[in-house]
């Protein structure tokens, strides 16, 4: 039999310390499926990923590159811009394009949507976690926090109750990284605003409807019902160590906290904890979807071999196998189905919903710039809450200086 | 942790970890990784297992020797991003420990923690922590001599490593001025040169992408000349600002105006560099890492300005270069190639489409009557005419079309690459064109135009340059021959013009 051919597979630790078994239990049955073929994986953090994969774009020297590489989906459109990404539009022909989920479409396109270089592997959308123990005494249901309205006076009840001397209403997203445009996104989609044009020219962050969105989430800070310090004056914990009431998160925490079987278990938050859909702003529903890709490299030597990996990792056999590893959605319909009808009806009701009102960030090649822009105008006006001066004023100052900066950045590339 | 077999084995992981830059040391490795925090990552974590020790990261020694920062920060088994800063007071353990004054520091409470200097070649640079918040074992003083060697090791290495990697990247921006250099000097024609000056620029430094502004001639607007992404691929756009202030920061900075908060904000992976003379600007080389977001070495902009320098220069000769030539290749009249150059270039042409086995066409457009013209309203009407009708075929000609004035009133075009259909069509343009509308001629009198077009195409009817241009001049005779005022591709059947 002839040499297999060789696949260097460069995955980020999904599963934490579990990635190496549970990729290997999918590698196996690949190389099972595909006899000619052999993969070596390599795990790289998050925060090496990008610079291992910038080396591999820009050094033709760079030794044993990938063939097969996961990608953050909105790294897509940056990482084609670089030339790191080889075009997949020919081999999706080969792909049951309806079973994926239509949104995440978003991440695997070049902005003008002709060519299309990576596939969703696996999908995270925000829902809203609640502790029904703390909400039920103070008179406060689910369907109360169906809107952004019902979500504000719960947390304000909580706040002016004896139980708010115990419990934060929901914590500050992000407390290490600073506020991320992802945690922003839902509060300027909700209230009709969008990040950029639709051309993407030009920042429209700081429109009035965007900006009411992000006052309305700052004000939350204002009031107190977003701690930024917790009691100690320090950190502020969140939701799983039992300190909130609410957090905005993905499907993890029911993988990890909220399971038995996981490590991480909080049997105290578990008892008591109820999912619903992020709650509906002015203009409507609509929440965060966030995910990884899989993309072949532009430098690989075997691009119809590494199509035949990334196929078989995106099936719905192997999505459904992994997803229940790492806590994720798979990109699939039809995988989701399998995997959400082992779970609590509640939650395979609101993950399916929250998906259907689901939206992606802008495809820009510098979106990652915006993002800091973003994160750094977010931090000023978090200082501005911390130190008493948030007004409105204030905050459409700071994101109107930030929009600016984003339309001469935007001006560079888009 | 008194065991000496530990420290042993830290040394051969050293020596097995992955490796590619070569280096002599006084230390017992000779061969160091290409990443540095990798190396410092891979280290850390072989000191966790082998100690058995929680915790451990490297933190850097800031510029001002105030804080100390987390440069790489292992917990289990898990690599982490170095996120933390430790502000450095001076009388504090701390202080004092990087101030060389004390060896190490062992702390209690809330976790058992060790500082151990990272110090190489007599300078403290760095400091090892390392924390047993898990286990809640003290380390005891009998430890220190232990992780002291393992910092020594470590340090030795990371130095070491650095000035590899210094040395590298010296070379490399030699190798890239000396490269950039030879682009710019290896034509004397401007596209020619801008592009290889992008190509070996991006070649040698490895940026995002390079772009190549030009102040126009008239010194109105300044005009994209030349984008070329990381992968060496030309980026054909068109971007043109007006030289005014307060349009664009780039603008700005070649009318002088210094100090725009975008272009310092973004310095480190934004660079722009006018091109200057001793007496004008030619223009910006603007170079960015913003989709990889990687800083720009800020030991490669003085050799960044030395290139814009000699680019500024170039950018000027060459200007004055396509000048003389096209004083000696043009027609004064109407702008038009003189049919010395043709010549010259329809052959070039020619063996191109022989060698890629491509069409050739070649049009001879002649002004029907143009005689009548010059008898009956004088020469200078004559010479609008032409000039007019010169300018109706250079706008509907494309880019790559050569257009030369051939004789008196004739005008010839060279089509690369296009067959005798396509000719044709573009051919009907021109008709059109140049029919649509009257000519005024100096006393704004309109002069209704024709023209006759003979077309020839290579290879369906010609086998050589002569032959080519020969039988598009037999179309167009047969066209005089027939009333004038249309198109006329040529076929066997044409007589030979005698």
């Amino acid at each position: 039999m002839a040499n297999p051919i060789k696949l260097n597979l460069w995955v980020m630790p999904n599963a934490g310390f579990d990635t190496q078994r549970v990729m290997q239990r999918e590698l196996t049955q690949f190389r099972k499926e595909n006899p000619g073929y052999d993969v070596r994986l390599t795990i790289h953090p998050w925060n090496f990923a990008w610079d291992r994969l910038i080396a591999v774009a820009k050094r033709k020297d760079y030794r044993d590159p990938p063939d097969v590489i996961q990608i953050g989906g909105t790294w897509n459109t940056t990482l084609a811009a670089l030339g790191a990404l080889a075009d997949i539009t020919d081999f999706l022909d080969d792909v049951d394009r309806a079973d994926i989920i239509r949104p995440v479409w978003n991440y695997c396109y070049e902005p003008t949507r002709t060519k299309a270089y990576s596939l969703p592997w696996f999908l995270d959308a925000r829902v809203l976690y609640y502790r029904k123990d703390i909400l039920e005494p103070l008179g406060v249901s689910p369907e109360d926090l169906a809107t952004w309205k019902g979500f504000r006076e719960a947390c304000e009840r909580l706040h002016n109750s004896e139980l708010g001397k115990k419990y934060f209403a929901m914590p500050l997203a992000g407390q290490k990284e600073g506020i991320l445009i992802h945690d922003l996104a839902p509060w300027i989609w909700g209230a009709g605003g969008n990040f950029l044009s639709s051309d993407r020219h030009f920042a429209h962050f700081h429109e009035p409807a965007a900006l009411k969105g992000i006052d309305f989430y700052f004000r939350m800070m204002v009031d107190n019902l977003i701690p930024i310090l917790g009691r100690d004056r320090l950190s502020t914990g969140d939701f799983f160590s039992g300190q909130f009431a609410f957090q905005v998160s993905g499907v993890w925490p029911i993988h990890s906290f909220l399971n038995p079987k996981h490590p991480y278990y909080q049997p105290d938050v578990a008892k008591h904890y109820g999912i619903a859909v992020f709650p509906a702003g002015p203009a409507g529903q609509v929440t965060y979807l966030g995910g990884s890709n899989l993309a072949i490299c532009s430098t690989s030597q075997h691009p119809h071999a590494a199509w035949k990996l990334i196929k078989f990792l995106t099936s719905a056999d192997s999505q459904v196998r992994h997803s229940r590893h790492i806590g994720m959605l798979p990109s699939r319909y039809s995988a989701l189905e399998s995997l959400l009808a082992s779970a609590p009806t509640p939650v395979a009701e609101v993950f399916r919903h929250s998906l259907r009102v689901a939206r992606t960030l802008p495809c820009a090649a510098t979106l990652g710039t915006i993002e800091r822009i973003i994160g750094r105008a977010s931090q000023n006006v978090i200082n501005k809450v911390r130190t008493n001066q948030y007004d409105e004023a204030t905050v459409t100052r700071e994101i109107t200086a930030a929009a600016k900066e984003a339309d001469y950045i935007l001006s560079l590339y888009e | 942790m008194k065991d000496k077999r530990a420290l042993q084995s830290i040394r051969e992981e050293f020596q097995r970890f992955p490796v590619e830059i070569p280096i002599r040391t006084a230390r017992r490795w000779t061969l160091l990784p290409r990443e540095k925090s990798d190396f410092i990552a891979h280290s850390l974590l072989y000191l966790c297992k082998w100690l058995k020790i929680d915790r451990a990261a490297v933190f850097m020694i800031d510029e001002n020797r105030e804080a100390l920062i987390a440069r790489v920060r292992v917990d289990d088994e898990d690599v982490l991003p170095g996120d933390e800063e430790i502000v450095v007071m001076p009388d504090t353990p701390l202080g004092r420990l990087v101030a060389g004054k004390r060896d190490y520091i062992l702390l209690e409470a809330p976790n058992a923690i060790a500082y151990i200097p990272l110090r190489a070649f007599g300078n403290i640079f760095g400091v090892l922590l390392v924390e047993n918040p898990r286990h809640k074992r003290m380390f005891q003083e009998s430890d220190i001599p232990l992780l002291h060697d393992f910092a020594h090791e470590l340090a030795t290495a990371m130095r070491a490593l650095e000035m590899a990697s210094a040395e590298r990247d010296q070379v490399a921006l030699m190798r890239a001025l000396h490269e950039v250099s030879n682009a710019i000097f290896r034509s004397l024609r401007l596209d020619e040169m801008l592009k290889s000056v992008a190509q070996s620029l991006t070649q040698q430094l490895g940026f995002d992408r390079i772009k190549i502004y030009l102040v126009n001639r008239e010194g109105e607007s300044l005009e994209s000349a030349m984008t070329m992404n990381q992968r060496q691929q030309e980026i054909i756009e068109k971007e043109t600002f007006p030289l005014k202030r307060d349009i664009h920061p780039m603008v700005d900075l070649i009318l002088g105006k210094t100090g725009d908060e975008r272009i310092e904000k973004y310095q480190r992976t934004i660079v722009y560099l006018p091109l200057r003379t001793r007496d004008e600007n030619m223009g910006v080389l603007m170079v960015d890492n913003l989709l990889s977001q990687q800083e720009i070495p800020p030991e490669q902009i003085p050799i960044l300005t030395a290139i814009a320098g000699q680019l500024g220069m170039a950018v000027k000769n060459a200007r004055l270069f396509q000048g003389v030539e096209e004083l000696s290749i043009t027609d004064g009249l109407t702008g038009l190639y003189l049919q010395r150059y043709f010549r010259q270039r329809v052959k070039e042409e020619f063996y191109r489409a022989e060698r890629t086995q491509g069409h050739l066409s070649l049009m001879i457009l002649d002004i029907d009557h143009f005689k009548r013209i010059n008898d009956t309203y004088g020469h200078p009407a004559g010479d609008a005419v032409l000039a007019t009708i010169a300018e109706r075929v250079l706008s509907k000609a494309r880019k790559v079309d050569l257009t030369a004035r051939y004789g008196g009133d004739e005008f010839v075009i060279l089509l690369p690459d296009t067959t005798a259909d396509e000719a044709l069509q573009l051919a009907e343009r021109l008709h059109q064109a140049v029919s649509s509308e009257d000519v005024m001629i100096a006393d704004k009198t309109p002069v209704h135009l024709t023209v006759s077009i003979g077309i020839a195409t290579y290879p369906t009817h010609a086998s050589s340059v002569d032959e080519l241009i020969k039988r598009a001049d037999e179309a167009l005779y047969w066209i005089k021959s027939h009333g004038r005022n249309r198109i006329r591709l040529y076929a066997f059947d044409i007589p030979a013009k005698v």
